[in-house]
């Protein structure tokens, strides 16, 4: 069974995207141009990181899957 | 978390959020194309006018309320706007300057030569229907004010589903997704992952949007208020003067007592947001944070010379800088293609959790329907 996580881990990926986020969303309003396009990627983080995350989540979640059907046999 | 707290933690989310569920997804399938209403605007409605004299020397203001006056004789000045991104000034005439607003006459005259301009159709049709919707559902402060209730509910399941996380998320990694696991499972962890992830996004844009729905009640306030209290402080020469003093000179003055402020509107004397005796020019900021913040000058009418300015209250400043953050128009393409995935995330949060609840109750029924038959066969 697997070892239950703390709660400082459990949030600490959450954290970071809400730091950034916020970082993100207020220069772009304090500063003008190029900083908005900063900001936008920023912001667009969490974006980015989903797509990968489901990306490889789930291709690692196929391969456990193949693996334990073949051991199963 | 004992599991008490956590059914209260549970109860809340739940509850909070399958109230407001409709209405949120409403807000988010008409905000959609609202994030790109300049696009779409644009495209529907291309603007092919062009100024008479392309980057020329603009006319001074007199002259072109001289214009439009000569255009409709018999009437006075009202209102003086601009818009922002082409040089075009927005003349408001009529018979009397506290005429009803349906009896006022608006035309636009080219700052560089003083022709008029056909008016823009932007905002037409579709979007206008789109943002009506997405304002009031055409009910007007009621319609506001009853989305603003439903923005606090979207708040309160926001945070709850931040505080659920934690319990759900003990035994998984980070974004994990369990795909090999039943449907329920699979789009727990969508919800989990894409509602984490988009926590900082949904707040700022939820509490932003509940700010703007109180925008009547801020903006009357602020003229019940303060803008009152300015011209009460200065209303000791009511009569309107018989010739009033130049528009341009008044304009100076304001901008000299309102350093690295630049123009945005004015109200001519005997109009709603003045006095008869007085012009009020409304001067904005010139930095990209400051250019949301109006600040009321008036001018005497009879002598052109600065009478006093008020800056805008907290509670006005927090609703100008609350705008451009709901509507995420700030920052160029970019920053709204991030908004409109934002919004798309949000969508698949709140269908998931329809979902999440729908399947719950089946799997509720089934389990009682079996020991609802057990007891049959018992009996």
């Amino acid at each position: 069974m697997r070892r239950e996580r703390s709660v400082y881990r459990i949030f600490a990926m959450p954290l970071v995207f809400f730091v950034t986020g916020m970082f993100g969303l207020i220069s772009a309003l304090l500063f003008d141009n190029p900083v908005d396009l900063l900001a936008s990627l920023v912001v667009g983080m969490p974006v980015m990181t989903v797509a990968c995350i489901v990306h490889f989540r789930t291709r690692k979640n196929i391969h456990k899957h193949k693996r334990d059907r073949y051991q199963s046999h | 978390m004992r599991s008490s707290t956590l059914r209260a933690w549970s109860f809340v989310h739940l509850w909070s959020s399958l109230v407001c569920t409709v209405f949120l997804l409403m807000l988010c399938i008409t905000g959609l194309p609202l994030i790109f209403h300049d696009e779409i605007d644009s495209a529907l409605n291309p603007d092919r006018w062009q100024p008479a004299n392309p980057g020329g020397a603009y006319l001074e203001l007199d002259s072109i309320v001289d214009i439009a006056l000569g255009r409709r004789p018999g009437e006075v000045p009202i209102f003086l706007s601009f818009d922002i991104d082409r040089p075009v000034v927005n003349v408001t005439t009529g018979l009397q300057a506290d005429i009803d607003a349906g009896q006022m006459h608006f035309a636009s005259f080219d700052l560089t030569s003083g022709d008029l301009v056909p008016p823009a159709e932007v905002g037409a049709g579709v979007m206008h229907f789109l943002l009506d919707m997405h304002t009031d559902m055409f009910l007007g402060l009621p319609g506001m004010l009853f989305l603003g209730a439903m923005g606090i509910l979207f708040i309160v399941a926001t945070i709850t589903g931040v505080v659920l996380y934690a319990p759900f998320m003990r035994k998984l990694d980070f974004g994990t997704v369990r795909l090999s696991k039943s449907a329920r499972i699979r789009w727990l962890d969508y919800h989990n992952l894409l509602g984490i992830v988009t926590v900082a996004w949904v707040l700022v844009v939820g509490v932003t949007g509940v700010i703007n729905t109180l925008e009547e009640p801020i903006i009357d306030t602020w003229w019940a208020n303060d803008l009152a209290e300015l011209i009460a402080e200065h209303n000791n020469a009511q009569a309107r003067p018989d010739r009033i003093a130049s528009l341009d000179r008044a304009v100076r003055q304001a901008v000299e007592a309102a350093p690295n402020m630049t123009l945005q509107f004015v109200a001519f004397p005997g109009s709603g947001f003045s006095t008869d005796a007085h012009y009020t020019i409304f001067l904005h900021g010139r930095t990209p944070l400051t250019k949301r913040l109006i600040t009321p000058v008036l001018v005497n009418a009879a002598t052109g010379e600065f009478v006093g300015l008020k800056h805008m209250p907290w509670y006005a400043q927090a609703l100008s800088l609350s705008r451009p953050l709901h509507f995420g128009d700030y920052g160029g393409l970019p920053l709204k293609v991030v908004w409109a995935l934002m919004n798309l995330f949000t969508i698949i949060v709140l269908l998931s959790g329809v979902y999440l609840w729908m399947a719950r109750r089946r799997g509720k029924d089934s389990a009682e329907s079996i020991n609802r038959s057990g007891k049959w066969i018992d009996v």
